[in-house]
Protein backbone atom coordinates (compact mmCIF):
# COMPACT_ATOMS: atom_id res chain seq x y z
CA UNK A 1 0.00 0.00 0.00
CA UNK A 2 1.40 3.06 -1.08
CA UNK A 3 2.25 5.74 1.96
CA UNK A 4 0.50 8.63 2.31
CA UNK A 5 2.80 11.30 0.93
CA UNK A 6 2.09 14.87 3.20
CA UNK A 7 1.22 17.94 0.88
CA UNK A 8 3.73 20.57 0.89
CA UNK A 9 3.20 24.33 0.66
CA UNK A 10 4.16 25.90 -2.33
CA UNK A 11 3.13 29.37 -1.95
CA UNK A 12 0.84 31.58 0.97
CA UNK A 13 -0.52 34.75 1.10
CA UNK A 14 -2.44 36.52 3.82
CA UNK A 15 -4.08 39.50 3.26
CA UNK A 16 -6.40 41.98 5.50
CA UNK A 17 -8.42 44.89 4.84
CA UNK A 18 -11.64 47.03 6.02
CA UNK A 19 -14.53 45.33 5.93
CA UNK A 20 -15.66 48.11 2.98
CA UNK A 21 -17.95 46.62 -0.24
CA UNK A 22 -15.31 48.19 -2.52
CA UNK A 23 -13.42 44.97 -0.99
CA UNK A 24 -14.92 42.41 -2.51
CA UNK A 25 -13.78 43.49 -6.00
CA UNK A 26 -10.08 43.24 -4.50
CA UNK A 27 -10.25 40.14 -2.76
CA UNK A 28 -11.38 38.32 -5.72
CA UNK A 29 -8.19 40.03 -7.59
CA UNK A 30 -5.93 38.80 -4.77
CA UNK A 31 -7.05 35.16 -4.37
CA UNK A 32 -7.80 34.83 -8.73
CA UNK A 33 -3.82 35.85 -9.05
CA UNK A 34 -2.71 33.81 -6.77
CA UNK A 35 -4.71 30.98 -7.81
CA UNK A 36 -3.77 30.98 -11.50
CA UNK A 37 0.18 30.24 -10.24
CA UNK A 38 -1.27 26.86 -10.45
CA UNK A 39 -2.25 26.68 -13.93
CA UNK A 40 -5.90 26.02 -13.62
CA UNK A 41 -8.64 25.86 -16.06
CA UNK A 42 -10.74 29.70 -16.78
CA UNK A 43 -13.44 27.96 -15.47
CA UNK A 44 -12.23 26.29 -12.14
CA UNK A 45 -10.37 30.32 -11.68
CA UNK A 46 -14.15 31.26 -12.15
CA UNK A 47 -15.19 29.01 -9.31
CA UNK A 48 -12.70 30.40 -7.22
CA UNK A 49 -13.44 33.75 -7.35
CA UNK A 50 -17.00 33.07 -6.91
CA UNK A 51 -16.84 31.34 -4.29
CA UNK A 52 -14.22 33.56 -2.32
CA UNK A 53 -16.22 36.52 -3.37
CA UNK A 54 -19.24 34.58 -1.21
CA UNK A 55 -17.63 34.34 2.03
CA UNK A 56 -16.03 37.88 2.00
CA UNK A 57 -19.51 39.78 1.34
CA UNK A 58 -20.67 37.24 3.85
CA UNK A 59 -18.33 38.91 6.08
CA UNK A 60 -18.59 42.68 4.83
CA UNK A 61 -22.54 42.60 5.12
CA UNK A 62 -23.30 40.10 7.52
CA UNK A 63 -20.55 40.16 10.55
CA UNK A 64 -20.39 43.65 11.43
CA UNK A 65 -23.88 45.07 10.85
CA UNK A 66 -24.38 45.28 14.67
CA UNK A 67 -21.06 46.86 14.70
CA UNK A 68 -21.28 49.72 12.43
CA UNK A 69 -20.58 53.25 13.88
CA UNK A 70 -17.19 51.47 15.50
CA UNK A 71 -16.57 50.21 11.55
CA UNK A 72 -12.92 51.87 11.04
CA UNK A 73 -11.50 50.44 14.20
CA UNK A 74 -12.22 46.30 14.23
CA UNK A 75 -14.07 45.52 11.38
CA UNK A 76 -11.59 43.70 9.57
CA UNK A 77 -11.43 40.70 7.16
CA UNK A 78 -8.55 37.92 7.37
CA UNK A 79 -7.67 36.27 4.58
CA UNK A 80 -5.23 33.19 4.00
CA UNK A 81 -4.39 31.61 0.93
CA UNK A 82 -2.23 28.56 0.53
CA UNK A 83 -1.28 26.79 -2.28
CA UNK A 84 -0.22 23.19 -2.46
CA UNK A 85 1.76 20.75 -4.91
CA UNK A 86 -0.80 18.09 -5.60
CA UNK A 87 -2.82 21.56 -7.26
CA UNK A 88 -4.93 21.91 -4.53
CA UNK A 89 -5.99 25.13 -2.45
CA UNK A 90 -6.66 26.46 0.87
CA UNK A 91 -8.52 29.45 1.43
CA UNK A 92 -9.56 31.10 4.92
CA UNK A 93 -11.60 33.66 4.91
CA UNK A 94 -11.77 34.88 9.30
CA UNK A 95 -14.02 37.91 10.19
CA UNK A 96 -14.09 39.31 14.07
CA UNK A 97 -17.64 40.41 13.43
CA UNK A 98 -21.11 38.96 15.56
CA UNK A 99 -20.87 35.41 14.44
CA UNK A 100 -23.22 32.88 13.80
CA UNK A 101 -25.83 31.30 16.31
CA UNK A 102 -27.60 29.05 14.18
CA UNK A 103 -24.95 27.85 11.51
CA UNK A 104 -27.03 24.81 10.57
CA UNK A 105 -30.08 27.33 9.38
CA UNK A 106 -27.46 30.17 8.19
CA UNK A 107 -26.13 27.19 5.43
CA UNK A 108 -29.71 26.12 4.35
CA UNK A 109 -30.52 27.58 0.68
CA UNK A 110 -32.18 30.70 0.36
CA UNK A 111 -32.05 31.40 4.16
CA UNK A 112 -31.13 34.81 4.83
CA UNK A 113 -31.25 36.78 8.21
CA UNK A 114 -31.58 39.51 5.56
CA UNK A 115 -34.99 41.65 5.56
CA UNK A 116 -34.93 43.81 2.71
CA UNK A 117 -35.74 41.36 -0.09
CA UNK A 118 -32.36 41.78 -2.29
CA UNK A 119 -30.53 38.76 -0.62
CA UNK A 120 -30.51 35.64 -1.86
CA UNK A 121 -29.69 33.39 0.66
CA UNK A 122 -27.82 30.84 -1.78
CA UNK A 123 -24.37 32.19 -0.29
CA UNK A 124 -23.25 28.55 1.46
CA UNK A 125 -24.83 27.04 -1.37
CA UNK A 126 -22.60 28.71 -4.07
CA UNK A 127 -19.58 28.27 -2.05
CA UNK A 128 -20.83 24.35 -1.34
CA UNK A 129 -21.29 23.33 -5.23
CA UNK A 130 -18.04 25.70 -6.72
CA UNK A 131 -15.45 24.36 -4.03
CA UNK A 132 -15.03 20.79 -3.08
CA UNK A 133 -15.11 21.20 0.85
CA UNK A 134 -15.98 23.74 2.70
CA UNK A 135 -16.12 24.38 6.40
CA UNK A 136 -17.29 26.92 8.74
CA UNK A 137 -16.51 27.54 12.76
CA UNK A 138 -18.48 29.87 14.35
CA UNK A 139 -20.02 31.17 17.81
CA UNK A 140 -21.79 34.44 18.92
CA UNK A 141 -19.82 37.56 19.12
CA UNK A 142 -16.48 35.22 18.19
CA UNK A 143 -16.44 35.77 14.23
CA UNK A 144 -16.74 33.22 11.91
CA UNK A 145 -14.44 30.96 10.17
CA UNK A 146 -14.85 30.01 6.83
CA UNK A 147 -12.51 27.09 5.07
CA UNK A 148 -12.54 26.90 1.23
CA UNK A 149 -10.65 23.63 -0.30
CA UNK A 150 -10.69 22.95 -3.58
CA UNK A 151 -8.60 20.45 -5.59
CA UNK A 152 -8.21 21.36 -9.29
CA UNK A 153 -7.55 18.81 -12.39
CA UNK A 154 -4.44 17.29 -12.98
CA UNK A 155 -4.02 18.29 -16.69
CA UNK A 156 -2.80 21.72 -16.44
CA UNK A 157 -2.55 23.89 -19.47
CA UNK A 158 1.52 23.56 -20.15
CA UNK A 159 0.83 19.92 -19.80
CA UNK A 160 -2.05 20.05 -22.49
CA UNK A 161 0.74 21.69 -24.69
CA UNK A 162 3.21 18.71 -24.40
CA UNK A 163 0.89 16.34 -25.62
CA UNK A 164 0.80 17.80 -28.89
CA UNK A 165 2.90 17.48 -31.68
CA UNK A 166 6.00 19.36 -31.71
CA UNK A 167 6.04 22.51 -33.70
CA UNK A 168 7.28 21.29 -37.54
CA UNK A 169 9.94 23.56 -39.50
CA UNK A 170 7.37 24.69 -42.45
CA UNK A 171 4.82 26.19 -39.56
CA UNK A 172 8.32 28.06 -38.31
CA UNK A 173 9.29 28.77 -41.87
CA UNK A 174 5.68 30.05 -42.89
CA UNK A 175 5.65 32.42 -40.22
CA UNK A 176 8.84 33.93 -40.82
CA UNK A 177 6.85 34.30 -44.55
CA UNK A 178 4.59 36.22 -43.00
CA UNK A 179 6.88 38.82 -41.30
CA UNK A 180 8.56 39.40 -44.22
CA UNK A 181 5.38 39.70 -45.95
CA UNK A 182 4.16 42.46 -42.83
CA UNK B 1 -29.74 56.46 -27.79
CA UNK B 2 -29.53 58.49 -24.31
CA UNK B 3 -28.00 56.15 -21.63
CA UNK B 4 -29.23 56.45 -17.90
CA UNK B 5 -25.95 57.56 -16.33
CA UNK B 6 -26.06 60.37 -18.88
CA UNK B 7 -29.43 62.12 -17.76
CA UNK B 8 -28.71 61.02 -14.34
CA UNK B 9 -25.34 63.19 -14.63
CA UNK B 10 -23.10 60.18 -13.37
CA UNK B 11 -19.53 60.27 -13.00
CA UNK B 12 -16.88 57.47 -14.57
CA UNK B 13 -16.51 56.48 -10.47
CA UNK B 14 -20.02 55.44 -10.41
CA UNK B 15 -19.69 53.51 -13.79
CA UNK B 16 -16.76 51.27 -12.64
CA UNK B 17 -18.77 49.84 -10.30
CA UNK B 18 -21.43 48.30 -12.83
CA UNK B 19 -23.08 50.27 -15.56
CA UNK B 20 -26.16 50.09 -17.10
CA UNK B 21 -27.36 51.51 -20.81
CA UNK B 22 -31.41 52.19 -21.09
CA UNK B 23 -33.29 51.98 -24.25
CA UNK B 24 -36.74 52.76 -24.49
CA UNK B 25 -39.31 52.10 -27.18
CA UNK B 26 -43.08 51.17 -27.05
CA UNK B 27 -43.45 49.86 -23.50
CA UNK B 28 -40.45 47.91 -23.59
CA UNK B 29 -37.87 48.78 -21.78
CA UNK B 30 -34.36 47.52 -21.95
CA UNK B 31 -31.50 47.58 -19.50
CA UNK B 32 -28.32 46.58 -20.70
CA UNK B 33 -26.45 45.71 -17.65
CA UNK B 34 -22.37 45.74 -17.53
CA UNK B 35 -19.10 44.65 -15.69
CA UNK B 36 -19.55 42.69 -12.39
CA UNK B 37 -22.64 42.05 -9.97
CA UNK B 38 -21.58 41.54 -6.95
CA UNK B 39 -22.98 43.02 -3.73
CA UNK B 40 -20.80 46.44 -3.74
CA UNK B 41 -22.12 47.23 -7.47
CA UNK B 42 -25.53 45.71 -6.68
CA UNK B 43 -25.99 48.68 -4.61
CA UNK B 44 -25.09 50.97 -8.06
CA UNK B 45 -27.22 48.88 -10.03
CA UNK B 46 -30.44 48.85 -8.28
CA UNK B 47 -30.87 52.49 -7.58
CA UNK B 48 -29.90 52.91 -11.12
CA UNK B 49 -31.96 50.68 -12.49
CA UNK B 50 -35.33 51.40 -10.10
CA UNK B 51 -35.00 55.03 -10.76
CA UNK B 52 -35.18 54.28 -15.14
CA UNK B 53 -38.42 51.66 -13.95
CA UNK B 54 -39.86 54.44 -12.18
CA UNK B 55 -39.80 57.21 -14.69
CA UNK B 56 -40.62 55.44 -17.90
CA UNK B 57 -43.33 52.94 -15.65
CA UNK B 58 -42.83 50.49 -18.83
CA UNK B 59 -44.99 47.28 -19.46
CA UNK B 60 -42.00 45.05 -20.14
CA UNK B 61 -38.48 45.04 -18.80
CA UNK B 62 -35.86 43.26 -20.64
CA UNK B 63 -32.29 42.72 -18.45
CA UNK B 64 -29.54 42.40 -20.79
CA UNK B 65 -26.58 40.61 -19.32
CA UNK B 66 -24.13 39.89 -22.32
CA UNK B 67 -21.97 42.13 -20.78
CA UNK B 68 -21.63 40.70 -17.02
CA UNK B 69 -18.35 39.76 -16.24
CA UNK B 70 -18.94 38.05 -12.90
CA UNK B 71 -22.00 37.45 -10.97
CA UNK B 72 -22.62 35.99 -7.28
CA UNK B 73 -25.33 35.17 -5.19
CA UNK B 74 -25.72 39.29 -4.28
CA UNK B 75 -26.89 39.41 -8.50
CA UNK B 76 -29.67 36.60 -7.19
CA UNK B 77 -30.58 38.94 -4.54
CA UNK B 78 -30.75 41.80 -7.19
CA UNK B 79 -32.64 39.95 -9.71
CA UNK B 80 -35.21 38.86 -7.33
CA UNK B 81 -35.30 42.48 -5.79
CA UNK B 82 -36.93 44.00 -9.65
CA UNK B 83 -38.66 40.93 -10.51
CA UNK B 84 -40.54 41.90 -7.33
CA UNK B 85 -40.80 45.27 -8.14
CA UNK B 86 -42.11 44.56 -11.66
CA UNK B 87 -44.82 42.33 -10.01
CA UNK B 88 -45.87 45.18 -8.08
CA UNK B 89 -46.13 48.08 -10.93
CA UNK B 90 -47.40 45.20 -13.05
CA UNK B 91 -44.73 44.80 -15.58
CA UNK B 92 -43.01 42.01 -16.72
CA UNK B 93 -39.58 40.88 -16.24
CA UNK B 94 -37.10 38.97 -18.37
CA UNK B 95 -33.71 38.39 -18.16
CA UNK B 96 -31.93 38.10 -21.75
CA UNK B 97 -28.77 36.64 -22.91
CA UNK B 98 -26.66 35.55 -19.29
CA UNK B 99 -23.54 34.22 -20.15
CA UNK B 100 -22.33 30.82 -19.31
CA UNK B 101 -21.23 31.59 -15.32
CA UNK B 102 -24.61 33.64 -14.65
CA UNK B 103 -26.54 30.84 -16.22
CA UNK B 104 -24.99 28.71 -13.55
CA UNK B 105 -25.76 30.55 -10.52
CA UNK B 106 -29.30 30.69 -11.93
CA UNK B 107 -29.90 27.15 -12.50
CA UNK B 108 -27.79 26.10 -9.40
CA UNK B 109 -30.33 28.43 -7.23
CA UNK B 110 -33.51 27.19 -9.00
CA UNK B 111 -33.66 31.11 -10.35
CA UNK B 112 -33.81 30.38 -14.11
CA UNK B 113 -37.43 28.62 -13.38
CA UNK B 114 -38.95 31.53 -11.27
CA UNK B 115 -38.00 34.22 -13.33
CA UNK B 116 -38.21 33.99 -17.59
CA UNK B 117 -34.72 33.70 -18.50
CA UNK B 118 -34.64 34.48 -22.75
CA UNK B 119 -30.89 33.38 -24.71
CA UNK B 120 -31.09 35.27 -27.83
CA UNK B 121 -34.16 37.99 -27.34
CA UNK B 122 -36.20 37.20 -30.30
CA UNK B 123 -39.30 38.64 -29.68
CA UNK B 124 -39.46 41.59 -31.49
CA UNK B 125 -39.45 39.05 -34.55
CA UNK B 126 -42.82 36.95 -33.59
CA UNK B 127 -45.86 38.41 -34.39
CA UNK B 128 -47.62 37.63 -30.81
CA UNK B 129 -45.68 40.54 -29.18
CA UNK B 130 -45.59 42.92 -31.90
CA UNK B 131 -46.62 46.41 -30.99
CA UNK B 132 -48.86 48.77 -33.08
CA UNK B 133 -47.16 51.06 -35.23
CA UNK B 134 -48.57 54.24 -34.76
CA UNK B 135 -48.19 53.72 -30.50
CA UNK B 136 -44.40 52.85 -31.20
CA UNK B 137 -44.15 56.37 -32.69
CA UNK B 138 -45.99 57.91 -30.18
CA UNK B 139 -43.79 56.73 -27.70
CA UNK B 140 -40.59 57.06 -29.44
CA UNK B 141 -40.83 60.18 -30.26
CA UNK B 142 -41.27 61.03 -26.71
CA UNK B 143 -38.03 60.21 -25.63
CA UNK B 144 -35.75 62.26 -23.62
CA UNK B 145 -37.75 64.75 -22.76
Amino acid sequence: MPKLRKKKIINQMKAEFLAVSENERLSRAVVSALTAQLDVTVEELADVRCAVSEAVTNAIVHAYRESVPRRGARATVYILITLYDDRSIKIVVRDKGCGIADLHRAMEPQFTSDDTGERSGMGFSIMQSFMDCVRVRSAPGKGTTVELRKAFSKQSAAGACASEPPLQKKDADLLCEAEEIA
Amino acid sequence: MQTANERIGCTDDTLSAGQILTEYASGVLTLHIMGDIDHHAAAALRQGVDREIYYYRPRQVLMKLQGVDFMDSSGLGFFMGRYELCRTLGASFCLVDPPPRVMKILQLSGMDKKLSVERAYESQKKPGTAVPQNKKAAVGGGMGE
